[in-house]
């Protein structure tokens, strides 16, 4: 090889090893901010006694312990895997459809989970045979689920021309929204209120149950995606290229719309719509570390994981001994770091 | 035939009920030589290349060598043929270096295993031979015209192919990165690759191409060499245009347009 070539060879290592410092950091960022969640709160349980009630080191009082094991564990690792499932699900919506706006938010998939919680907050319609307390997470996950068929269905009637996809997906938006607005002018006061209150998006509602299943999730639907990195980035390159290079697009846009609608529609269920994360996620990420999706696909998930559990920490801190809901929370303290990662145009690693 | 020979016969290819394409035959495209199609806008000259890249819907049949282009599998086609694309994608970020890894990784044409840094030597090979090896740690979006049309080729090239599909590959190039790229064109041809490229120049395609296929309105109008299928009377029949057609003594061939017909 030449000498240019391979001074070019070394230059593309040291990126390479550069990224997977920048993965290093944000993992050892997403455990301070974990932990930091963790030592959070309105009782007097502080990071130290959080961490060493965490890993077994010392005694805590009974009533320090059920807040750690009850309320603040659940809370923080269901801000975690709420980050990674809609980040990593934003940035495969942003690249199967080529579209740098497209996240579940954008495309109508929470509205669509707002909605099937109205109708069991509002109406108290919910799947036969659901037991109550699960009824508004099993809506709202049919819902978004429905969401994302359409738009799978859609795919597959007028081909994978994107437009129409995205122009769809802004329609089931309007259209979700319309029919919670619909609900929320018929709901009573109460109703109203409960209703508003899981739109806004919140972590209060995390149990252990919840966090399994999705840990669950998570933990099938991410590898699948890396998996499918290669190909989506020779999508990357334009669809007819990735074609002639035997890539089955349809079936690549299938799979990837399913490991969204699962990874969202389970998000959603469990917290509410929490818009930000999706869209703000995959950006931050991009210029970050570039659009190798080896490394795109984890920073954005881990980033999403930041976003959400720095959201939490604020969530309990802007005014002391209230939980601001944290769906409020993640465009407010998303938005400026994502200004000012666009206006600094800091180049790609 | 022989095994690099692309032949085409009663192809009818074209989008939904609008065929572009009516049954078309033409004589075989020769391995280790470079096919330019000429034709007005609207002949069918990407469509015909898209259908060879099985990218448009198509019936009839198309051959290179012993493989049914038609009835093949995507992955059985994509290992003997590259193709580059007329348009290139918009607000993209990965770097050329990332995009040709991207072109040969996702759907590797070699049956052996290469490890990430066998990939990326290729690579950076592929881009040395087109003489951008500078840009490699370029993101896209940052090129300019000529340079993201020679980064697309470079992901054409990479894979090493035995056709070579082509559509309109110099459009956005000066002078001199037209000649840079034809040249390499030719060198991948005289390693026994059959190019076929589709060009609007027909100056371009009298000089670069060792055959033409003129084509009017979805037919094969003519083709044989430069000399032959270049001609006044071509001129006016395709094209609609008063011109004339000379033959230096060196061979070299001179189109002068004259005025509309």
């Amino acid at each position: 090889m030449s000498a240019d070539s391979q001074a070019i060879a070394e230059a593309y290592q040291r990126v390479i090893r550069r990224r997977v410092a920048f993965l290093i950091l944000l993992a050892l960022i997403s455990v301070v901010s974990f932990a930091v969640d963790l030592g959070t709160g309105p009782s007097s349980l502080g990071l130290m006694d959080a961490v060493r009630g965490v890993l077994n080191i010392g005694k805590l009082s009974g009533p320090q312990s059920a807040i750690l094991w009850e309320v603040r564990l659940p809370q923080a690792l269901l801000a975690i895997l709420v980050g990674l499932a809609l980040a990593t699900a934003g940035a495969e919506m942003q690249t199967i459809l080529g579209n740098p706006l497209a996240s579940p938010f954008t495309l109508g998939v929470s509205s669509a989970a707002s909605f099937g919680a109205a109708l069991a907050i509002v109406l108290g319609i919910g799947i036969p045979g659901v037991p109550q307390n699960w009824i508004i997470s099993a809506n709202a996950f049919v819902f978004s689920f429905i969401a994302v068929i359409v738009l799978q269905s859609v795919v597959r009637l007028r081909g994978s021309g994107t437009d129409i996809l995205v122009l769809c997906g802004i329609a089931l938006f309007f259209t979700f929204n319309a029919l919670v607005a619909l609900t929320q002018f018929l709901a009573s006061q109460q109703a109203l209120q409960q209703l508003v209150f899981w739109i806004m998006g919140s972590l209060s509602r995390a149990s252990w149950e919840k966090v399994r299943l999705l840990a669950v999730v998570v933990v099938i639907a991410l590898p699948f995606a890396q998996r499918a990195a290669w190909p989506m980035m020779a999508l990357r390159l334009g669809e007819d290229r990735a074609r002639s290079l035997g890539i089955n697009i349809a079936q690549l846009r299938f799979m990837s719309l399913l490991r969204i609608s699962i990874l969202t529609a389970t998000a959603m269920a469990f917290v509410g719509t929490i818009g930000f994360v999706g869209l703000a996620g995959p950006h931050i990420a991009r210029l970050l570390i570039g659009e190798d999706h080896r490394f795109f696909l984890p920073a954005s998930a881990l980033t999403g994981a930041i976003i959400m559990s720095l959201a939490s920490v604020a969530s309990k801190s802007i005014i002391p001994g209230v939980l601001i809901p944290i769906g409020i929370v993640t465009a407010l303290i998303g938005l400026p770091v994502f200004f000012s990662l666009i206006f600094s145009r800091r180049g790609t690693v | 035939m022989s095994a690099s020979d692309l032949t085409i016969r009663s192809l009818s290819a074209g989008y939904g009920a609008r065929k572009v394409l009516r049954d078309l035959s033409m004589p075989p495209i020769p391995g280790g030589k470079i096919t330019a199609l000429v034709g007005p806008n609207g002949a069918g000259k990407t469509t015909l290349l898209r259908a060879v890249a099985g990218l448009v819907p198509a019936s009839g049949d198309i051959r290179f060598g012993a493989l049914d282009m038609l009835t093949a599998s995507a992955s059985e086609r994509s290992r003997a043929m590259a193709f580059m694309p007329q348009f290139l994608p918009q607000r993209m970020a990965l770097s050329v270096l990332e995009s040709v890894i991207s072109a040969l990784r996702a759907s590797p044409p070699q049956i052996e295993r290469m490890d990430a840094a066998a990939f990326r030597d290729v690579a950076l090979e592929t881009l040395s031979g087109l003489g951008i090896v500078d840009l490699a740690l370029q993101p896209f979006d940052k090129l300019s015209g000529g340079q993201r049309q020679l980064a697309s080729l470079a992901q054409a090239l990479v894979r090493k192919p035995r056709l070579l599909l082509l559509d309109e590959p110099t459009s956005a190039l000066d002078l001199r990165h037209q000649l840079q790229v034809m040249n390499i064109v030719k060198t991948a041809a005289r390693g026994g690759t059959a190019v076929i490229a589709v060009l609007h120049d027909l100056q371009a395609a009298a000089r670069w191409a060792d055959s033409i296929v003129v084509m009017k309105s979805g037919a094969l109008y003519t083709s044989g060499a430069p000399a032959d299928a270049i001609s006044a009377t071509m001129l006016s029949d395709v094209y609609g245009i008063d011109g004339s057609v000379e033959t230096t003594s060196s061979g070299d061939i001179h189109i002068h347009a004259g005025r509309l017909a």
